[in-house]
């Protein structure tokens, strides 16, 4: 069977047609000769040119096999082997069996239940050969449709559910295309038809398919399950658990809540409505990061009732503040003001800011590597150009710097410009500390931004209240992201991109005397999600799920708080397959599925599916063969056509 | 290893020297290296060297000094000098700028190179050389004279020698006929193209001038056999006339039709007394050497 991975490219076959319409268009034109005298050359008829028809016919040809070598050879083609048939002479009905393993099936004897209604099945169907694919986020096992009914029957005594959540899509694709067409196919669905796994995106099963959906039965027993858990640090050596759970039953239920790990045992109640969540806080003393459960009772569905986390100090963020000379006030004033803001203990933020300040001679490509985000708070006048290069340098590796001008502003600009960090144009200064009684307000926040989300809504009023007394000037580039703007549009916060990293360039000081931002509510907030946007706190804690986890690594079998390459990691079963909501498979479910093409239809372009097919052989290197061989052919018929043709154009002048 | 002389006249070996001072030296020295005689030495007024006396000479060329001094009976050899004006006159119009496949140059490059290699010989010779180049006007004029930077201006001024325009050989040869006051020899050199009625009739004025000429006729090879072998738009040089055949269907006619023309001019200068000879881009010089060397020896 042939397949093709970049089939997008077979449209540019159509490009064929070009070489035909000028081969038809061409015709042989007379080339231009100065001679010394025509007075002996009489007009003449054109010669014969079936010599020419021909060769020009191979010519082009050799350019169409060329072309199209090379258009297939982008397209990707490759040969997969069918599948060989299992049974040789067929037989007339094929039933597959398309077993859901996925986490859900777990609960209470859902999944002997589903092996039963198998075995049930294979009894009553008289089908002459049978197959199997077992799935959850994935297909699991696959046995090709056989008339060895024990070898399925073997293979489903041998599987418990996965702990993941279930993808049905790629089982349902690879069933099909089991499928002998000459046969009567019996498609068998056996699971408990969750609505998070089916109601996705599914493909088409055909018309001639006989579809039976057999759910076993679940026990409708009460099950309450943990959706997530939170930790937030709580001073240096604190941290707050946050548990959060949902009662998927239909009865109010009262329960406790441990949490388990080395040297802790903790234990809270919560009462539960029916259908409702709810949350229980624990705060614990942390000194090191340790591997904690949190754990409910058992009851239908237990994978739901343990949740493995991390809680460990908040790791420290350092924060290099370059403060080169005391006695300038409006560095050391927006020093303060930093630094206040970002050590302040906060119980939303993961993180912890330790900030430094930086005398003129530590400012050096060595000291700053060590830094998680450097500030230049009206000091960037001070800065050599060889300091601008080491900033520059350290955010080309991915980090985050704020920039904030001072009285110096003039030079602090035109650095960033000469230096390449800022695109924008330097125009000059907007007000005075004289015009008070005229201050500038800002009016816009990049709504794009993760300042837009703090102070989206009515949260944003106290910052648009700000008093601006004077800014800088700057004719934004389209390079440059404006994160906040005046009421006149022009920027008064932008982002500046440097290689990997992000500058972040202030266009008025955090200074009194610029501006009563630091006075405000809204400044804190504002200096720590600034500084957070660039930074990436997600990279020091990730909370996977099993299904993602087993694509990141193989070593994850169960779930459970890891630490991998020196992160930790938190995996856990999915809360969808919580949920016990069941899809129509009597209406809803059919009709979905024979409304929809294969996935094999909608993209043939895609590789096969695992287990779909047989051995794959890229064909392109021989059309790049062929495609060498038609260019050298070409070349040669070309060669020969100048070779026949007297240069009459050679040495004469170009008329 | 060592170039044959006969190498050293062939224009594809002569076309890669630039400097027409230098490709005429060579082809000159070549030339009468292969000629292993020496018949240029004579009795003029600039001396040269001496030799044994033989007897029967003329006693006044004995240098009796030399006698008194060494008892020794020497004459004294003088470089022939004459009064002989050699007048090269060329044809530098437009379609004199034709190179086909075959050639190595083009057909003015070709009359240079001649014209270079005889004023060097020329020169060497004791006689005075002179230029006219012309096309619908005269470009190049170059009074008769011998000494030193002669050759020098002549062969400049063949440097700056452009095809361009259409010749008008009557006017502007009956033009240079009145600069040539003293007898001598004219070099015409010309594809004589389209003036085969004209131009015997215009050379024979010249021998009421005293001067015997010598008409060399300069064409490509493939003004001979048109070989071009598909489609093409011949653009006529001078008068930017068209015409579009296919060679292989007119060059018999073509053919026909230039020996025709070639004969007509060869009947033509056989009446006219004019010595003529038709060479092809591609021949040695030494066709053009030797019939100069021929006509200079029957003038001197």
């Amino acid at each position: 069977m042939l397949n093709f991975t970049n089939s997008l490219f077979l449209f540019a076959l159509a490009g064929l047609a070009v070489p035909i319409l000028l081969h038809l268009i061409n015709r042989e034109l007379a080339v231009n000769l100065k001679f010394p005298s025509i007075r002996f050359i009489h007009r003449s008829q054109m010669p014969r040119k079936e010599k020419r028809k021909l060769r020009d016919l191979l010519l082009l040809l050799l350019r169409m096999c060329l072309y199209a070598a090379v258009v297939l050879a982008f397209a990707k083609p490759v040969w997969v082997e069918p599948i060989p048939e299992v049974v040789a002479g067929g037989s007339s009905q094929q039933t597959i069996y398309v077993v859901d393993a996925s986490s859900s099936m777990s609960r209470g004897s859902a999944w002997a239940n589903a092996v039963n209604a198998v075995q049930r099945d294979m009894t009553e169907d008289d089908a002459q050969e049978r197959g199997l694919i077992v799935f959850a986020d994935r297909v699991l096992t696959q046995i090709q449709p056989t008339t060895d009914g024990d070898s399925l029957e073997s293979a489903l005594q041998g599987i418990t559910p996965a702990f993941t959540a279930g993808n049905p899509g790629t089982a349902l694709d690879t069933a099909v295309r089991l499928f002998r067409p000459e046969t009567d196919q019996r498609l068998v669905l056996v699971s408990d038809f969750q609505e998070t796994d089916w109601q996705r995106d599914l493909p088409g099963v055909p018309e001639n398919v006989e579809m039976v959906f057999l759910a076993p039965s679940v026990s409708d027993a009460s099950n309450i399950g943990i959706v997530n858990v939170n930790t937030v640090p709580v001073g240096k050596n604190q941290a707050r658990v946050l548990v959060s759970l949902r009662n998927f039953g239909e009865d109010s239920e009262t329960l406790n809540v441990t949490l388990n790990g080395e040297g802790i045992s903790e234990e809270k109640q919560i009462n539960l409505p029916a259908g409702q969540s709810g949350n229980l806080t624990f705060l614990l003393d942390v000194e090191e990061a340790i591997a904690l459960s949190a754990n409910i009772p058992a009851d239908s569905y237990n994978r739901d009732n343990v949740w493995h986390f991390w809680v460990a100090p908040p790791p420290v963020v350092r924060v290099y503040a370059f403060l080169p000379n005391l006695d300038e006030p409006q560095a050391v004033n927006a020093f303060y003001f930093l630094q206040t803001a970002l050590e302040v203990e906060s119980e939303t933020d993961w993180v912890r800011f330790e900030v430094t300040a930086l005398d003129r001679g530590f400012f050096e490509a060595s000291l700053l590597e060590e830094a998680d985000v450097v500030i230049v708070p009206a000091a960037g006048s001070y800065l050599r150009d060889d300091q601008w290069e080491d900033l520059k340098a350290y955010l080309n590796l991915g980090r985050t710097a704020l920039l904030l001008p001072g009285e110096g502003f003039p030079k602090h600009f035109r650095a960033l410009e000469k230096n390449d960090i800022m695109q924008s144009r330097f125009l000059g200064l907007a007000g005075n500390t004289n015009e008070r009684q005229l201050p500038y307000h800002l009016n816009y926040i990049n709504p794009s931004s993760r300042l837009a989300q703090t102070f989206g809504d009515g949260a944003g009023k106290d910052l648009f209240l700000v008093n601006v007394y004077r800014y800088v000037r700057l004719q934004a580039s389209s390079e440059d992201t404006v994160l906040m703007a005046f009421e006149n549009g022009e920027p008064a916060l932008l982002s500046l991109a440097v290689g990997q990293g992000t500058a972040y360039a202030a266009t008025f000081a955090f200074d009194p005397s610029w501006t009563d931002l630091p006075l405000r509510n809204s400044f804190l907030p504002l200096v720590r999600e600034l500084v957070q946007e660039g930074f990436d706190t997600d990279r020091l804690r990730n909370k996977l799920f099993m299904e993602e986890a087993l694509g990141l690594s193989d070593s994850v079998e169960v779930p459970g708080a890891l630490e991998l390459d020196g992160q930790f990691v938190e995996v856990n079963v999915n809360p969808s397959e919580s949920v016990s909501g069941r899809v129509d498979t009597e209406q809803w479910l059919p009709a979905l599925l024979s409304q929809k093409p294969l996935y094999a239809k909608a993209s043939s372009s895609s590789a096969p599916l695992p287990g779909a097919g047989g051995v794959e052989t890229p064909l392109w290197p021989w059309l790049l063969m062929i495609a060498l061989l038609c260019l050298f052919l070409e070349s040669l018929v070309t060669g020969m056509k100048d070779t026949l043709q007297p240069s009459a154009m050679g040495k004469a002048d170009p008329a | 290893m060592a170039v044959a002389y006969k190498d050293l006249l062939d224009p594809a070996h002569l076309t890669r020297i630039e400097n027409y001072s230098l490709m005429a030296k060579a082809a000159v020295e070549g030339f009468l290296s292969g000629m292993h005689r020496s018949i240029f030495h004579g009795f003029g007024t600039e001396f040269l060297q001496y030799r044994n006396y033989v007897p029967g000479e003329d006693l006044k060329y004995l240098d009796w000094k030399v006698y008194a001094k060494r008892d020794e009976l020497v004459t004294k050899v003088f470089q022939e000098e004459t009064s002989m004006n050699c007048y090269f006159v060329i044809d530098a119009s437009a379609s004199h700028h034709y190179q086909g496949d075959r050639a190595a140059c083009s057909k003015l490059r070709y009359a240079c190179m001649i014209a270079a290699s005889l004023a060097y010989l020329a020169t060497r010779q004791g006689d005075n050389i002179s230029l006219f180049a012309y096309q619908d006007s005269i470009v190049e004029a170059l009074e008769p004279g011998h000494r030193n930077g002669q050759l020098h201006r002549f062969l400049q001024a063949l440097t700056r020698l452009q095809p361009t325009g259409s010749a008008n050989h009557e006017k502007l040869l009956k033009s240079i006929t009145h600069h040539m006051r003293s007898r001598g020899l004219v070099v015409y050199l010309s594809d004589m193209l389209e003036a085969e009625d004209t131009l015997p009739r215009m050379l024979q004025n010249l021998n009421l001038q005293h001067c015997d000429c010598l008409a060399l006729q300069i064409l490509d090879p493939d003004e001979r056999d048109l070989p071009h072998g598909y489609p093409i738009r011949y653009i006529d040089s001078e008068t930017n006339q068209e015409v579009t055949t296919f060679a292989d269907s007119v060059r018999g006619d073509y053919q026909e039709a230039m020996d025709k023309f070639m004969g007509d001019l060869k009947r033509g200068f056989r009446r006219a007394q004019v010595d003529y000879k038709p060479l092809l881009t591609t021949d040695h010089l030494g066709h053009a050497l030797s019939q100069y060397l021929h006509h200079r020896e029957s003038i001197v």
